[in-house]
């Protein structure tokens, strides 16, 4: 086989390990506090150019989360969970806050960007009587940040091409990319055993 | 020593001047303390003041000029409270610059914190200035203006922002071609900020087209006027029964109605709606003015998706340094009818030019059958290298004129995955050589095609396609030409957020002599990128096989072709190449090329 036959199958093997190690890093973990299961995804870094753009002017950005219990990697639901958490960026002390909205109102501030996104993360539960005590289960969350507050849009006279792009490229209000981390098998018995 | 005893004296003459002087200056002093202020200007905070009704705002109104007590300004409160009773209201004085006159603040807040009102950590901060960039006062309202310079001095209100903004964007001589955003800077004192609502003209060419139809603001696209604040009047589905997907489903689209339009809501119950009629239709939603003012009639129109493909003639846009440009467009123009014409001198060892027309259905009143009907005619340009190798190949039928074809054919589908169609191919050649006349490639076709459903695999999508197709021309079929070409293609597309992964592949194979249109080709903008066609195969072979790989993020990619081109009877040679990629912009490097080759541009639009 000649040399250059080698590097064009070589080619593709790099760019499906490549590929393989982008979207084999960031998987979900979750752990039992009391009777919730609570998320962890520490190096998800949720929070889009985007939505950072939005918040140093000072406006606030809401993050709809969805979590869904399935009893496979691409099962159907058994149980959805929707949470909405809201972030703000103080510009005077350059510190972020999240608000949780549901099912209760939570709320801090004075925030590095790492800590209130692991304090959004770590407010959204699934309860534990949700899930059945022996099954293997996996947990997706689908995250989504809100049109009413997108930079995307808001840039939208930036230039002719990106704004032609906007108009042609939306219907109405074009929806904000879903994005999704998955973890699983888990277990509610290893979860309690382990805790 | 004389010690005072406590007798009663007099008080001297100058001290009871000054005594009944002081008095004097104490009563005028009581009653001032004692006037009530009068109400100079009413405002609103923490709610967008025209959400109230205008009852209530016009009883507002009436407030100015009036002294301020309780008993006056209470029963409008609790109006307001009626009227909106997910807030709380409170009211704050704020001192005029007249002596004796207040500004008086209906404050609102939500009962249940709210994502934008209480959840901003800059709610805390006083605002220092308020400006509008990129327009002149006498461009918005004065009304609009002193609204926007009363925000200063108060707490940032960012529902209050988020209304001017929207009423900015309306105001008449912005509408349509402006843009506003808004945002927030460090001011140039503790605790405070500049707010700042920037407006920026739209492109000339989107004023003039659209500027009457859409509506651009710092929140997004509005068409024809829709807006957050207006209520869904109601909800419908059109195309389908109401049997075709479930009751459950169908409450939560009613339940949108007498809601605010949320189009994140209206898109989630969109894919619900898609994933119950199992992706057999399409679905748009149209939001549409509802008959009465600021309502919204939302209807979800879904249409049935053809299981047979489309099948019109390739479509081109390529620029190769060696071998020209191509541009051909083919395309449905009206119910079915097709009209196709450019030139293409990419795909096959000829450059042709000229049209298509045709009918094609994909739903012959059933999702089962398709036909298709397409007439063509080209004229032909030929490469110097292509004419010299045909002169040394008397055994390859020769180059010709003119290229005219009908093509007629059905379709069938088994399911919406794999179809398959047959039918005739009618080309009428008119060779050059020896002398010009006039040859037929009459051809029976068939072909199988499998496309798979998009598989979803994490947060990525994946689809495989797969064909095989076969043209045979025999004199039974009036031809001059006798040959069987088979031709199989596929290949795998994964789209993972924003990275793309494609393989693809090719491989043919003919038997017999067929006229040069019918013979495969590599080395152009798609195949063998890098490569010259026109340098490895004049006149196109009748083996091939090529594989494609290609990894995209966003624009800009990488790929890797490999493959080989021969006659049967040759040496096949492996040929491959590398490059690089920026949308259609593309560099390309032939791997192992020794001669007349190197670093090629090449353009393709997909």
């Amino acid at each position: 086989m000649r040399a250059h036959t080698i590097i064009v199958w070589a080619v593709p093997v790099v760019l499906l390990c490549f590929l393989t190690s982008i979207y084999g890093a960031e998987t979900l973990k979750v752990h039992l506090n009391g009777e919730q299961l609570h998320i962890e995804a520490h190096d998800l870094r949720f929070l889009s150019q985007a939505a950072q753009a939005r918040l140093h002017d000072g406006a606030t950005v809401i993050y709809r989360f969805r979590l869904i219990v399935s009893d496979s990697r691409n099962g159907n639901a058994a149980a959805e969970y929707t949470y909405h958490c809201v972030f703000s960026f103080d510009i005077l002390e350059e510190k972020y806050k999240v608000s949780r909205q549901e099912p209760g109102y939570r709320t801090a501030s004075h925030l590095s960007e790492s800590a209130a996104r692991d304090l959004c993360l770590d407010s959204l539960m699934i309860p534990a009587a949700s899930i059945s005590t022996n099954s293997p289960f996996w947990i997706s969350m689908e995250y989504q940040l809100e049109d009413r507050q997108s930079s995307i849009e808001r840039s939208d006279s930036h230039s002719v091409l990106d704004t032609l792009v906007n108009i042609f490229g939306q219907r109405n209000k074009t929806p904000q990319p879903v994005d999704m981390i998955r973890g699983g098998p888990f277990r509610m018995d290893d979860l309690r055993k382990s805790k | 020593m004389a010690l005072y005893n406590g007798a009663a004296h007099a008080y001297p003459n100058s001290m009871k001047k000054t005594l009944f002087l002081s008095l004097m200056l104490m009563i005028p002093a009581m009653t001032i303390g004692q006037i009530i202020p009068s109400i100079s200007k009413i405002e609103v905070a923490g709610f967008p003041e025209r959400s109230l009704s205008v009852d209530l705002r016009d009883s507002m109104q009436k407030l100015v000029g009036q002294r301020y007590d309780a008993e006056t300004v209470d029963p409008i409160l609790r109006r307001i409270e009626t009227e909106q009773p997910d807030f709380l209201v409170a009211t704050r004085t704020l001192e005029d610059t007249e002596p004796g006159r207040i500004r008086l603040v209906f404050v609102m807040a939500p009962k249940t914190p709210g994502a934008a009102a209480d959840s901003n950590v800059n709610s805390q901060y006083i605002v220092e200035s308020a400006e509008v960039k990129g327009v002149t006062p006498d461009q918005y309202s004065v009304t609009l203006h002193d609204e926007i310079q009363n925000m200063v001095g108060l707490m940032l209100d960012q529902m209050k922002v988020e209304d001017i903004r929207s009423r900015l964007r309306t105001e008449p001589m912005l509408k349509g071609k402006y843009s506003v955003s808004d945002k927030i800077e460090r001011g140039s004192q503790p605790g405070q900020v500049k707010l700042i609502f920037e407006a920026k003209k739209m492109p000339w060419a989107l004023r003039v087209t659209l500027g009457n139809k859409i509506d651009i603001n710092g929140n997004g696209i509005h068409v024809g006027d829709i807006k957050d604040t207006d209520i869904v009047e109601s909800v419908d589905v059109k195309g389908v029964a109401r049997s075709a997907y479930s009751s459950s489903l169908d409450s939560e689209l009613q339940l949108m109605v007498g809601k605010r339009v949320d189009h994140l809501e209206a898109d989630h119950l969109k894919e619900k709606l898609l994933a119950e009629l199992k992706d057999g239709y399409e679905i748009s939603d149209k939001f549409q003015k509802g008959t009465k003012p600021n309502t919204v009639a939302i209807v979800y129109d879904a249409k049935v998706i053809p299981w047979i493909p489309e099948r019109t003639f390739p479509e081109v846009g390529a620029y190769h340094p060696k071998q020209g440009i191509s541009a051909f467009v083919d395309g449905n123009i009206y119910k079915g009818l097709t009209l196709g014409l450019g030139t293409d001198g990419d795909t096959l060892t000829e450059r042709y030019k000229g049209y298509t027309a045709g009918y094609e259905s994909r739903m012959l009143g059933t999702r089962y059958v398709g036909a298709k009907i397409r007439f063509s005619t080209f004229g032909l340009l030929w490469k110097r290298q292509t004419l010299e190798l045909l002169d040394v190949s008397p055994e390859i039928p020769g180059a010709y004129r003119t290229r005219q074809a009908i093509e007629p054919s059905l379709a069938f589908a088994l399911n919406r995955t794999i179809s398959a169609t047959a039918g005739f191919n009618f080309v009428e050649l008119h060779m050059m050589n020896p002398q010009e006349h006039w040859e037929s490639a009459h051809e029976a076709t068939a072909s199988f095609r499998y496309l798979s459903p998009k598989l979803k695999s994490g947060s990525g999508t994946s689809e495989i396609t797969s064909g095989y197709e076969v043209r045979t021309a025999a004199h039974n079929l009036n031809s001059d030409f006798v040959y069987t070409r088979h031709y199989w293609d596929g290949g795998y597309s994964g789209k993972f957020g924003k990275n793309q992964f494609k393989f693809s592949y090719l491989a043919g194979r003919i038997t017999g002599d067929p006229p040069l249109f019918e013979r495969f080709s590599l080395g152009n903008t798609q195949t063998l990128r890098g490569w010259n066609k026109y340098d490895i195969d004049p006149i196109g072979g009748n083996r091939v096989y090529h594989f494609s790989t290609q990894w995209t993020y966003r624009f800009f990619g990488v790929f890797a072709d490999n493959g080989s081109i021969w006659n049967s009877g040759d040496d096949a040679v492996n040929r491959s190449s590398i490059g690089v990629f920026l949308g259609p912009l593309k560099l390309a490097v032939p791997l192992g090329c020794s001669s007349n080759c190197g670093i090629t541009f090449l353009v393709h639009i997909d």
